[in-house]
């Protein structure tokens, strides 16, 4: 934390082996300085008690592999197993992901379902939590000081009667970073058929990712059928923009968000009752 | 006990499974210096300006040289287009322009860096059919004044690097007076070969010759590359080939050796490697060909296929290597597998200013067929026929022949692969009871075997083992680590553990074809059962003159030498050998083959510079897609493959061979692209874009092997390493027609594609 | 100005002592100067997993890994792996037939040494995703897989 605070924003936080290496070496970030905290033992560990605690140096595939998370927070797990391969997972962390703030990062789209917080913590200031959503500024910008290093993600007990899902389009099936993600927590009424609540987030629809609040509030009271479903889904769409590039066209992101949100709505709806029954 | 037919263990397995296997990108030599290319940044243009003068000055450089510092020729495999450097113009984005030999990779890339370029950027060619209109920029203005590397001249006209085309009068007419019409325009991308490897090579100029030690398939081929470059006799040119880390086809021609030997003489002769990071190895392959095949049918009012029309354009790339001779297959596979009446053909290749295009696996055919097969279906759509029933009514038949004129004997060997197919997976029924989002695609192919001919030498060691010296290579098939061996065990009647065989040295092999159309086990076992006749000859002479018999009642049986009625051996072909060496001459048998000609009709088309099938092999395929509604992802859930390979000699290097290219070839069906910006670059530059399938994409494939023995193959074998890579873009792009309902007409089916198709319901 | 610094770390079992410099990766140190060249360069990206080696008992991908961050670790190469279960897993790549030209080799056998120290019985697709972060071109991977299930069923449990 000391070094942290001395050098502040000439250096790069490197906690993994995995894409940072190219960039600082291509130049596409900019240090004087690295520090390489893969090894710091207070930010590491998963504990689950209800609420989780996921320390921010946690490996991708410990998260992916663990029990709790993949009961509780299923969508999470997901998103950390499907982020590269196991020999990036190994060693890439929560924490190198989020704050890495990539308009597709895998990570973001699950934690921002649910409400989450992030730790940051510096040696003049302590610590302190910020929403998710207000931490993510802008594409590979966020709010983290030039002193401060994220340590914790914390995520509150979901509610009842509630799935999750994270719909990743790509094109093959492993090693490859989203051209879309949608997460999803639904929580239907205790009738089962109405939606109670409803999280959606998006990746890979604008410079970073998002909660789709208008179509959030369009589905709460709903019954989850097509018609209210399409209303939600042109709600998320006015809210993106659509870029084409090497991965994939604009126009095929536009024509496959609706039907991930659709496919992501009904998939949980049945997994509720499933549940329930 | 038979060594043929056995899944028996290669004999590089262990070495590699333990990593002590040295590649070329691990070769090192004392004293190497390392060597950098400057490549063109632009597509098309003048070069203006190449300045060296500080380069060669700056820390750690031995030596830089550009097109002023090599002889000035023109070099290729079969038309001499090709500058080592760059001149007066720069052609595609990636051509070398000078090299630099520095004492560290760091240095070299600085000093290349430091080069001072000159570019006057002209637009490229790059759209195919543009390309070959009259007016179209010249990629080659001097065309005219090329000639080719062999024999004489072929048919091309400017931007036209290569034309073959059929015609046998009275297309049109049919055309006219058809009861129906059925036309497709079918568009393929082009295929990185994408072998783990990275292209290398270490060049050290010694004596007044040059030694090359390079991973690669063909060390003649590169041998003869180097010394067209630098204007000297191929003798002059030593090429030690190493083991290769895949090739594909893409290591058949040469890539950086000349100009590593280039470098080494420049820089007094230290030796020089040159590796290809993967960037530059994706970026400047000579890939498989883009194409675009319009293909039409003419049918009587009984669903008959009257005549055929076929206009190919396929891609050639800057410069033109092998790829003179692909423009023979619009004609071979346009009208092949079934009867479809006339046939017209054209297939032109363009010169484009994109990276020279080359062969990979199956060179042409995955485009050549999918477009006919794809057709079939079109047709079958509009007969309201099924595709299954409509395929085997015309089929080919023993007797029937290619469009070359070439009779095919045994032909009916498709009707078997369409049979055994049934058994496992029975067709039933038409579209009408198709599941929604699951399809279905069938296709049948005939191939061949690489005829170049191939050779090798045997002595017979004192221990009772056998080495071998031979330029032949295995490209990762096992043709060398087991197919030999096990031949030449069950001829000479020894464990093929016993037999062992070199790395391939142009300086002490002859000549051999290179690790290509599936012709090592096939042509070089036929060389090792001459060999070993041979040799067995000796070792029976010289036993019987030790047991003062005759050699006629001796044999080689499991590692003994028998008399004929006794069951136990009476000495061993060590203990002959120890007496043969010094007592005469040690026992050494050598053999060369290649295979016969096959008699065809050669007024058949105009430039048709490869002429017939040799061995022709018969292969059907089937596969079960389902296309997922949400994204448009195809999932390939089931894959089938009857192949004819004659007989089978090493059961697990041919499975082998077949996953594999099957894999390959899903692929290229499904997840590689290759796209080209409006400058020319390539769109897909890295292996995060340019997506290689991985275990979770590609199915176990079931495979059929049908054995009909072949008397021109060693056992009754046929080479079948490169074949099945032939269907699979042909099935599966059929398969998601079926699921979807909508045609699809390009490879790679992309989800794109298929949820486009979908939104025209919507 | 990249600076040159000395580390230390075990490398197969190997108290090593070496020079790092700048930004350099794990795999070029491997390769070049501790001349264990069975770790294969493929294509520098961390895509293709032919660099694959053990960290602390982790896969990772070398040429995606600050070498000066190994200081201190345990390093397992290809040539390192001589343990029980590792050879088990060699030996059934080459009954089943799961090589061919070699390149991936190397980097399939370390992620399947620290796969099945992990995970015990594994299902056939779960050891399709474990090996997805390592590209075969030859072999089209389903040799590979009929050797891990070999393995696996072989029934003893994992050294």
């Amino acid at each position: 934390m000391e070094k942290l605070e001395s050098f502040g924003a000439d250096a790069a936080l490197v906690a993994d082996g995995t894409a940072i290496r190219y960039q600082l070496v291509s130049g596409q970030i900019k240090a004087k300085v690295v520090l390489h905290i893969e090894r710091l033992g207070e930010a590491q560990g998963i504990s689950c008690n209800g609420a989780a605690h996921l320390g921010a140096l946690t490996n991708l595939r410990d998260v992916a592999e663990n029990a709790d998370i993949l009961k509780r927070f299923p969508s999470v797990a997901q998103a950390a197993g499907k982020c590269g391969g196991w020999q990036t997972q190994s060693v890439a962390t929560v924490g190198g992901n989020v704050c890495g703030a990539a308009p597709n990062a895998d990570l973001l789209p699950p934690l921002l379902v649910q409400d989450a917080e992030i730790e940051l913590t510096s040696r003049a200031r302590g610590s302190r939590t910020l929403a998710l959503g207000e931490f993510v500024l802008d594409a590979y910008k966020t709010a983290r000081a030039a002193d401060e290093m994220a340590t914790a993600f914390l995520m509150p007990a979901p509610p009842t009667r509630s799935a999750y899902i994270y719909v990743r389009i790509q094109r093959r099936s492993a090693m490859e970073r989203p051209i879309i993600g949608v997460a999803l927590r639904l929580t239907l009424d205790d009738s089962l058929k109405q939606v109670q609540e409803v999280r959606i987030a998006v990746s890979g629809a604008g410079a970073v990712p998002f909660r789709a609040s208008e179509a959030e509030t369009l589905l709460a009271g709903q019954t989850p059928g097509k018609e209210a479903v399409c209303a939600a889904a042109d709600a998320i769409l006015k809210r993106c923009t659509f870029r084409t590039d090497a991965r994939a066209s604009a126009s095929y992101r536009a024509a496959v968000l609706p039907r991930a949100f659709a496919h992501a709505v009904s998939e949980c709806a049945t997994a509720i009752t499933d549940i329930s029954s | 006990m038979s060594h043929i037919g056995i899944p028996a263990i290669r004999s590089d397995a262990w070495s590699k499974v333990n990593g002590e296997t040295v590649y070329t990108y691990d070769y090192k030599e004392a004293g190497m210096l390392y060597g950098v290319l400057l490549r063109s940044p632009h597509a098309a243009g003048k070069l203006l300006g190449c300045d060296l003068s500080k380069t060669r000055t700056m820390p750690g450089v031995r030596a830089a040289i550009a097109a002023a510092d090599v002889p000035a020729v023109l070099a290729g495999w079969s038309m001499r287009d090709t500058p080592l450097f760059a001149r007066d113009r720069v052609r595609y984005i990636g051509e070398p322009i000078a090299a630099v030999a520095a004492d560290s990779l760091a240095e070299a890339r600085a000093a290349v860096a430091a080069i001072g370029l000159e570019i006057e950027p002209h637009p490229p060619v790059l759209d195919l059919e543009a390309a070959i209109l009259p007016g179209a920029p010249l990629v080659h203005p001097e065309w005219k004044d090329y000639v080719p590397a062999a024999g004489s001249d072929f048919l091309r006209n400017g931007n036209v690097a290569a034309e073959c085309s059929a015609d046998p009068g009275g297309i049109d007419a049919i055309f006219e007076a058809a009861a129906l019409v059925v036309e497709d325009v079918f568009t393929t991308q082009r295929q990185y070969q994408a072998y783990l490897d990275p292209k290398s090579a270490v060049a050290i100029y010694r004596g007044g010759r040059y030694t090359i030690h390079t991973g690669h398939q063909f060390s003649f081929n590169v041998r003869d590359r180097v010394a067209q470059f630098l204007n000297i006799a191929p003798t002059d040119v030593r090429v030690i080939g190493h083991p290769i880390g895949g090739g594909f086809g893409g290591k058949l021609d040469y890539s950086v050796e000349p100009h590593a030997a280039a470098l080494s003489k420049a820089a007094g002769g230290r030796p020089v490697k040159i590796s290809n990071t993967r960037v530059e190895d994706l970026t400047t392959a000579n890939c498989r060909e883009g194409t675009i095949v319009k293909i039409r049918s003419a049918l009587d009012a009984d669903g008959n296929i009257l005549a055929r029309d076929v206009d190919a354009y396929m891609d050639n790339g800057a410069y033109t290597g092998e790829m003179s001779y692909m423009a023979s297959f619009p004609f071979h596979c346009g009208a092949i597998n079934y009867r479809v009446g006339k046939f017209r053909a054209m297939g032109r290749l363009a010169y484009t200013n994109t990276p020279p295009t080359g062969a990979m696996r199956g060179v042409s055919g995955p485009a050549m067929y999918a477009a006919p097969e794809n057709h079939m279906d079109h047709i079958t759509l509009e007969l309201g026929a099924d595709r299954r029933e409509y395929r085997l009514k015309h089929l080919f038949g023993n007797g029937d022949t290619l469009p070359n004129g070439q009779v095919l004997d045994n032909a009916e060997i498709l009707k078997q692969g369409f049979d055994a197919i049934e058994k496992i997976v029975p067709w039933q029924g038409t579209a009408k009871s198709r599941t929604p989002y699951k399809g279905r695609g069938l296709g049948a192919a005939i191939w061949l075997v690489n005829p170049l001919p191939g050779s090798l030498s045997m002595k017979l060691e004192e221990d009772g083992t056998v080495s071998v010296v031979t330029a032949a290579t295995d490209n990762g098939s096992g043709a060398l680590a087991a197919g030999i061996p096990q031949i030449i065990a069950e001829t000479l009647g020894v464990r093929p553990e016993q037999v062992r065989i070199s790395d391939p040295d142009t300086d002490t092999a002859a000549w051999d074809g290179g690790s290509q159309g599936g012709r090592t086990t096939q042509t070089v076992g036929l060389a090792a059962i001459q060999g070993v006749t041979e040799m067995r000859g000796k070792i029976l002479e010289t036993a019987a003159q030790m047991l003062q018999m005759e050699a006629g009642g001796l044999s080689i049986v499991d590692g003994q030498i028998c008399v004929a009625g006794e069951s136990k051996g009476r000495m061993t072909p060590a203990e002959v050998a120890v007496a043969a060496t010094f007592g005469g001459a040690p026992i050494q048998g050598s053999g060369g083959a290649s295979l016969p000609a096959v008699p065809f009709n050669p007024g058949c088309a105009n430039g048709l510079l490869f002429p017939f099938f040799t061995s022709p092999t018969y292969h059907v395929h089937y596969a079960e897609v389902e296309v997922n509604p949400v994204s448009g992802n195809v999932d390939v859930t089931r894959y089938v493959v009857a192949q004819d390979v004659g007989r089978v000699i090493n059961r697990a290097c041919v499975m082998g061979q077949i996953q594999g290219a099957v894999a390959q070839s899903i692929g290229y069906a499904l997840y590689e692209s290759m796209r080209f910006a409006e400058d020319g670059k390539i769109i897909e530059d890295n292996l995060q874009f340019y997506r290689l399938p991985l275990a979770v994409d590609i199915p176990k494939v079931e495979y059929i092997a049908m054995e009909n023995d072949n008397t021109e193959g060693p056992f009754g074998s046929k080479g079948s390493g490169e074949a099945p890579v032939l269907l699979p873009p042909a099935v599966i792009a059929a398969a998601v027609a079926d699921a979807i309902g909508k045609p699809i007409r390009k490879i790679p089916v992309t989800p794109e594609d298929v949820l486009e198709a979908l939104a025209g319901d919507e | 100005m990249a600076t040159t610094e000395s580390i230390t770390a075990t490398v197969n079992g190997r108290v090593e002592t070496f020079d790092v410099s700048g930004l350099e990766s794990l795999m070029d140190v491997l390769r070049d100067t501790l001349h264990l060249s069975g770790t294969k360069e493929g294509c520098r990206e961390g895509e293709c997993g032919a660099c694959t080696v053990l960290l602390d008992g982790k896969p990772i991908n070398s040429c995606a890994y600050i070498a000066r961050a190994a200081a201190g670790r345990e390093i397992e190469t290809i040539e390192g792996l001589q343990d029980a279960l590792s050879l088990r897993i060699k030996q059934a790549i080459v009954e089943a037939s799961g090589i061919q030209c070699g390149y991936c080799t190397p980097g399939i056998v370390v992620m399947l040494s620290a796969f099945l120290r992990r995970i015990e019985a594994p299902d056939e697709a779960l050891i399709r995703e474990a090996l997805s972060g390592n590209i075969c071109r030859c072999t089209g991977y389903s040799q590979i897989v009929d050797a891990v299930l070999r393995v696996v069923h072989e029934g003893a449990p994992a050294a």
